[in-house]
Order: C-alpha cells, then sequence, then structure tokens
C-alpha cells in the first residue's frame, strides 16, 4: 500500500460525494463535477459550515482525482454575494474564514474550474469566481466588491487576484468605490470571459467543461500550471517552465494519441497517461 | 536573401520577412526555425534595419501552427530539451531591441500566433482568425505561448483561449487586445510599412530604449522599472548633448 500518486483521469468517480449542508450539492455528470451553491435561504451569504463544506467538496473532488473539470454555479438567479458577518469579524483573530478556505480549495483545483454565475455576486461570491479559470456570466448577473463599504478588507484573494484579471486601474475602482457593475461591463474589463442570455448560462458551463473534459488531461494540468505559475515569474523564467512542462508531455501517451490522431484527422481518445 | 522557407527583404530601413511555405499554410519546421533564426539574427546584426515586419505567403494563412507531420520524428526528450536552448528562436526573437511588426492574415493559429506574440505590434486583416490548440492535441504551446499570450491579453483571457481551444476572430481579438488594429485584407501590408516607417523615422535608439524599457520593465517590480527608465531617458539625453 502507500500513496498512489493522482493521475487525472484514472481514478474512479464516486457515487456519492459528502454533502456536510443543504446549501452546498455536489453531482457528478460524466467526468465533469458540479458544485452548486443553494444560499436563497440566506440571501446569497455563505455562511460558516457552507464554506467548510465548499472547501471539503474541493478537496475530496481534488483527493478523488478523477474529474476533468469542475463547474461551480448557485441555483438559478443565484451565486453568493458574500460571508457571513460573524466569520469577517472573527478573521483577525483567526486569520482564515471558512470563505477563504473554500476559495483556496477552489484555487487548488488540479482539474479546471469554471463559474457559472446568475445574479448579484459580491464581496466573496466575487473571490471564489476569481479562483476560478474560467468565468462565464448571464446579462443579469451584477458585480461588486463592497468590503471598503463596510470598513474591512476583502480577505479572500480580492485585492490580489482581481487586479491579476482586471489589471490594477479597472481592480482600484472596484474595491475603492465598491459600485456594481453589470455583465457588459464585467465583460468589457475581462472579469467575466462570455456573457450569455439568462436561463443559458448553467447549460453553457456544462458544455464548456465537457469541451474541457475531451483535452488531454496532463496538457490541460500543465497548461494551467504553466500560465498560472509563469505570471508569477520573469518572462525567461516562464519561457523555461513552459519548455520543461513541453518536454515532460513528450513522455506522455496521449501526446502520441494528439499527434496521430490529428494525422488520422480523427477525434483523439486521451486516456490521462 | 533567401531561405527555403523563409524570405527576406529590405526596403529602406525595414525588414519583410515572409514565411513562405504557403502549400503547407506556413506550417512552421525544423527547416522554418532554422531559416528564421538565420533572418532574425539578421534583422539583429544589420544596422541598416531598424524595424522589421513577419507576414505569412500566399492567400490563406499567416502560419496555421507547428507541421505536425515532424511530430513522429521528435528525438528523446533530453535532446529535444538540449537542441530547445541551443538554438533559441524565441529567445532571439524576444530579445531584439530593434521593434517587430507582425501582419496577420487568414490563419494565425497555434506556433503561428506564438511567433506573433513574439512581436510588439500585432495588426491583422479582416479575415484572421486566432486559436492555440495543442492541448487538444495532448501537448502545451512550447513557443512561448503560455508565457507571452497572458502578458498580452491577462492571465484570464489566455485560459480561455488555451483551455477551451476556441479560434476567435479579428473584431474579438481586438477586443481583448491580442491585436493592436484591425484592416482590410487590402489594407494589411501598407498598414504594416506606414507604421513601420513611422518606426524607422524616429532615433532608433531612442525607438529601442522604449522598448527596452516597456518590456524589461514589465519583469520588474514598478520601482525596479522606474529605475531602468531613469537610465534610458538619461542615456538618450547625454546622446542628444552629445550630438
Amino acid at each position: 500500500m502507500g500513496d498512489t500518486p493522482k493521475t487525472p483521469g484514472r481514478g474512479r468517480l464516486p457515487s456519492a460525494l459528502p454533502l456536510p449542508t443543504l446549501a452546498v450539492t455536489v453531482a457528478t455528470e460524466g467526468r465533469v463535477v458540479v458544485i452548486t451553491l443553494d444560499l436563497r435561504d440566506s440571501d446569497g451569504i455563505l455562511g460558516t459550515d457552507d464554506g467548510a463544506a465548499l472547501a471539503a467538496a474541493c478537496e475530496s473532488v481534488a483527493n478523488d482525482g478523477a474529474a476533468l473539470a469542475l463547474v461551480l454555479m448557485g441555483v438559478p438567479g443565484t451565486f453568493c454575494s458574500g460571508e457571513t458577518e460573524a466569520t469577517e469579524r472573527g478573521f483577525l483573530g483567526q486569520l482564515d474564514s471558512p470563505g477563504a478556505a473554500a476559495v483556496r480549495a477552489l484555487a487548488a483545483s488540479p482539474a479546471p474550474v469554471i463559474a457559472a454565475i446568475d445574479g448579484p455576486v459580491s464581496g466573496l461570491g466575487v473571490e471564489l469566481a476569481l479562483a476560478c479559470d474560467l468565468r462565464i456570466a448571464s446579462d443579469r448577473s451584477t458585480f461588486a466588491m463592497p468590503a471598503l463599504l463596510k470598513g474591512v478588507l476583502p480577505f479572500a484573494g480580492g485585492t490580489q487576484r482581481l487586479p491579476r484579471v482586471v489589471g490594477r486601474a479597472h481592480a482600484l475602482e472596484l474595491l475603492l468605490l465598491g459600485d456594481t457593475i453589470d455583465a457588459a461591463e464585467a465583460h468589457r474589463i475581462g472579469l467575466v470571459n462570455r456573457v450569455f442570455p439568462a436561463g443559458d448560462v448553467h447549460g453553457k458551463a456544462l458544455m464548456l467543461a465537457g469541451r474541457l473534459c475531451e483535452k488531454a488531461p496532463i496538457a490541460t494540468r500543465y497548461l494551467r500550471e504553466a500560465v498560472q505559475k509563469g505570471m508569477d515569474l520573469t518572462l525567461d523564467q516562464g519561457l523555461r517552465l513552459e519548455a520543461d512542462l513541453y518536454f515532460l508531455i513528450q513522455t506522455t501517451a496521449d501526446r502520441t494519441e494528439g499527434i496521430r490522431s490529428f494525422l488520422e484527422r480523427r477525434k483523439p481518445e486521451f486516456r490521462g497517461e | 536573401m533567401s531561405f527555403p522557407t523563409v524570405v527576406y527583404e529590405k526596403t529602406g530601413g525595414i525588414a519583410w520577412l515572409t514565411l513562405n511555405r504557403p502549400e503547407r499554410l506556413n506550417a512552421f519546421s525544423v527547416q522554418m526555425r532554422d531559416d528564421l533564426y538565420q533572418a532574425m539574427t539578421a534583422v539583429r546584426d544589420d544596422p541598416e534595419v531598424l524595424v522589421a515586419v513577419l507576414k505569412g505567403a500566399g492567400d490563406r494563412a499567416f502560419c496555421a501552427g507547428a507541421d505536425l507531420t515532424e511530430f513522429g520524428t521528435a528525438p528523446s526528450p533530453v535532446i529535444a530539451r538540449q537542441v530547445r536552448w541551443e538554438r533559441d528562436l524565441w529567445g532571439l526573437i524576444l530579445g531584439l531591441s530593434k521593434p517587430l511588426i507582425a501582419a496577420a492574415h487568414g490563419f494565425c493559429l497555434g506556433s503561428g500566433l506564438e511567433m506573433s506574440l513574439c512581436c510588439d505590434l500585432r495588426i491583422a486583416s479582416d479575415d484572421a482568425r486566432f486559436g492555440l490548440p495543442e492541448v487538444g492535441l495532448g501537448i502545451i504551446p512550447a513557443a512561448g505561448g503560455s508565457q507571452t499570450l497572458p502578458r498580452v491579453i491577462g492571465g484570464a483571457r489566455a485560459l480561455d483561449l488555451v483551455l477551451t481551444g476556441d479560434y476567435i476572430d479579428a473584431a474579438e481579438a481586438h477586443r481583448i487586445g491580442l491585436v493592436n488594429r484591425v484592416t482590410t485584407r487590402d489594407a494589411l501590408y501598407p498598414t504594416a510599412e506606414s507604421l513601420a516607417q513611422r518606426i524607422a523615422a524616429q532615433d532608433p535608439v531612442v525607438v529601442q530604449a522604449a522598448k527596452l524599457a516597456v518590456n524589461r520593465g514589465l519583469d520588474l517590480p514598478l520601482a525596479e522599472g522606474m529605475a531602468l527608465e531613469a537610465q534610458y531617458v538619461e542615456l538618450t539625453l547625454s546622446r542628444r548633448k552629445r550630438g
């Protein structure tokens, strides 16, 4: 026995993943894991238990290793508008919060994560979305970072990830003013990748996730590493990282299959090896 | 000067480099790597060249990506890695102090898009299509794309393109900042030429100092970038006093 290294696409999908609260549910559709937040009873606010449940769900999906893509969504018309006040007040004492732990767990996902946003998103909700790889939204979604209006700072990565996604100038405007922007403006500044009519966004997220599953799992993982880690490096160092990951991929069966399928004009069948 | 897969022409202070495998949509091959390496070395070393334009021959493509028919003959990863850094084409291009303009039409995919990302300005005709399909082929971009693309359009937009492999048109490429200008097909090379001429009309030392200040500065903390800028200002001012 011992720890078996997790190879993407090689594990078994569990029939049931932990469901510690009613607000966080986990479902699998093929190789896609869908985590749904239902925060209708709390006006979009993620409770302490919900944050812990979301973090646990992400970690469980990661440990299982079988998922090739993750979708984080709310029930129709919702996503997440923040975290409970108690958690925010307590954070200086404990230097963390369940919501922040959930953001960390999402960002650490070995499979790419899509945030499917439909409705008002603010505070921790924006930070959850920022921890994902792709953000798609319905045209009725709105976005705000209102922490400063409440006399606090975002503490789940908002001051760091927001400028990295939309640039410093747009980030400072959102953070300093706390204004709410609509989906079109969020698309314009790059906060969301794609906008769809209300009612379409969850279906589009599943479609997009399905397409991510058709890609080579190791190449997908290394690509994310090259882009995400590379942005923290100088260009020269980043190019080294990219090249090393590229040569490592030359040892995979999926690369052989990818090239062969292209030359044979057929769809590749990747196995994550 | 001509190479098997690259045509190199000089008019005034402008070097025109044309990827010339139109029957293969200008697919990037080992031969093209070696040809471009020589052509880019000429751009670097020829004092008459002030700015270079990179374009693709034929009607259909700037460059449709790497020539995958060569991939079956790849050496071992150890040898491939050694060769990569012995003949570092992308490092050579990215390290040029002279400005480079990519003028893209038709397919601009994979290594083709990555090549354009090694240039300073990208202009595109309205028929251009951009995409990085590598992950769907079981590999990742290896001509610097995973590093240059996020530095041009940001990490979030870069991840969308590379994870999905979706192609985008010239208008979307312009919206997200991937290309600086979009023209009609007929206006593509005249626009490239007029941009190149405007750059070539400036004091070359000032032009190169400006390019290096921006590109090197992006790798530095702001305070160090400001110090670098001050050094370049000093350099250009002292030249003016002497001149």
